[in-house]
Parts: C-alpha cells; structure tokens; sequence
C-alpha cells in the first residue's frame, strides 16, 4: 500500500469509528460502520446497509419504539482527499429516515458539495400540505403536488446540521429509543464538528474573523503579502 | 470497529447491476423515475445506493 493510500485508510478508519462511536452511544443495536475505498473516493455507511436479494433493505441503524423498530436511519457519506493532500473531503452525506412500513423515506437531511442549483446543505420532507401544492401548482413548478419535491435549505457547507443534530432530533422530537448517556456523545460529536466548521469559516473569511478577534483584544497581523479575498463560496453559496 | 474493504472497479460495478436486475429496470429508467419523483419503496434507497456506488467508481 503506496502512503497516500496508507493515509486515506488511516483517515477514512477515524472517520468512520467516530461516526460508529455517536451512533453506538446514542441508538440502540446500531452496527458498526463499513468503508469500501476505491482509489481516492470512499463510501461510509454502516455494516450491513444494503438492499438484500430480494431487494429489502437491511442494516441501516433501526429507530425503535419502546424495542420495536418502527424506522431506520439512513447514513451515508461520500469522500476523498482534497486537493492539499492533508485533510479528508466530505463530497456528500445522506441521512435519511425511512419508514419499516412503506419502506420509503419520511425525511432527508443531505448534504452536496458539488450542488449547483441546489442548497449544498438540504431537507426534503416527505408529506402533503394541500395549501402548498396550490401555491407551487400557480407558481407553475414542476412536481407541485410533492413536497418531497422541495430543497429546504439549512445553511450552506458551513453551517449545516451534522448527523448528531439528527440523532437528537430523533430522541428529544421524535421519542425514539435511546441508549443511556446519549447526550454527553451527541454534545462531544457537535462540539467536535462545530471547532472544524468554524476554522473552516475562519479560513474562508479571514479578515473577517481577524477584526472580531482584535475586537475581544487578540493582536492580529494579517499576511505579509496581503489579505486573502473573503470567499465567495462561504459568502453567496446556499 | 470499522470495517475497510476495497472492492474493484468491477466489483463496484457488478454490484451496481445487480441492484438493477433486482428491480428488474435499467440505469436510465430508474433515473427517470427518480427525476420524475416516481420512486416508491425499495426503489428510493436502491437509486441512493446505485447513487452512492457511481460515486466510488467517479461517475
């Protein structure tokens, strides 16, 4: 295994334990995670999420109620390297919540880099508002009658929910099931990817966050060769 | 504890018609409907996984 390779794996192998520590600490019988690297991309999901021969899903992460499994939680992320060869890219994330029942998603959280007419960071949710389809059928919009249909946007790359914020949804909003102790995972999982979001949002407007930090009294120099341009992508991406 | 494996482009691939032939649909049906917001059951997460292996093989 050439060292790129040997990073990668290295990366993608702690990457995915703390993925598979959040979801152990937090969701009853939640699996260990899975990743299948093929050259520089990865594919992160847990052990088992598959469609089995008859093309039933199973694995995934099972939301139960009170022992009985009335959904599961989707999860999937799809990285590589990025381009400076030293950190590890999330191109995408799907965490979906599907129902048992019809087997179908009921919520979408997802996230694209790559999107470009679309929110990076989005929600689909799967229901029926009538007084919506009306409105979206008289702005002439395609699929009017499926709200699924519909992007809701959540903050672009930088500020977007992580799959902790789902977890919580699903106990403190939707009751399911949980393993003791969750929280203290959840808030170590948040604050984990809130530091890394904002270093990355530091980055990207460095001036910015230069000015707030002479505000609080930090000595502040910028670059001899000049500030960096506030990026565009951190300022105008959806 | 995380599980790494590294499957072949062929592998990938093989794995991606047989999700196909389990619908008993071609890659560009399957697309349509899910353009087209016609997926129902099963079909929603197989198009996500036939999604998720195009990624591996960088289409």
């Amino acid at each position: 295994m050439s060292e790129p390779e040997a990073w990668l794996e290295a990366e993608a192998r702690t990457f995915a334990d703390k993925i598979g520590d959040l979801l152990d600490r937090t969701l009853p019988d939640a699996p260990n995670m899975r990743v299948s690297v093929l050259g520089s991309k990865l594919w992160i999901r847990p052990d088992g999420q598959s469609l089995d021969e008859t093309g039933r899903e199973r694995g995934g992460i099972p939301l139960q109620v009170k022992g009985a499994p009335l959904a599961w939680l989707r999860v999937t992320y799809s990285c590589r390297r990025d381009v400076t060869g030293k950190h590890l890219a999330v191109d995408g994330s799907k965490f979906w919540i599907v129902s048992t029942k019809d087997r179908s998603p009921l919520i979408r959280f997802e996230y694209e880099y790559a999107a470009r007419t679309t929110p990076h960071s989005h929600i689909h949710v799967h229901a029926e508002r009538g007084t919506l389809s009306h409105l979206l059928t008289r702005t002439q919009r395609a699929r009017a009658h499926d709200m699924s249909a519909l992007h809701l946007p959540t903050g672009g790359s930088r500020f977007r929910p992580d799959l902790e914020d789902v977890v919580q949804f699903l106990i403190t909003e939707c009751g399911v099931d949980k393993v003791k102790g969750w929280k203290a995972a959840v808030d170590e999982r948040r604050a984990e990817f809130r530091v890394i979001q904002a270093r990355s949002v530091a980055r990207a407007m460095a001036r910015e966050a230069a000015d707030e930090l002479r505000g609080l009294g930090y000595t502040v120099h910028p670059p001899e060769d000049g500030e960096p341009e506030l990026g565009r992508k951190a300022r105008f991406a959806w | 504890m995380t599980t790494i494996d590294h499957p072949t482009r062929a592998e990938v691939s093989a794995q991606r018609d047989a999700l196909l032939a389990r619908l008993g649909m071609t890659f560009d049906e399957l697309a349509r409907m899910a353009a087209a917001g016609e997926l129902v059951g099963e079909e929603w997460v197989a198009w996500a996984e036939i999604e998720e292996l195009g990624y591996l093989l960088g289409e």
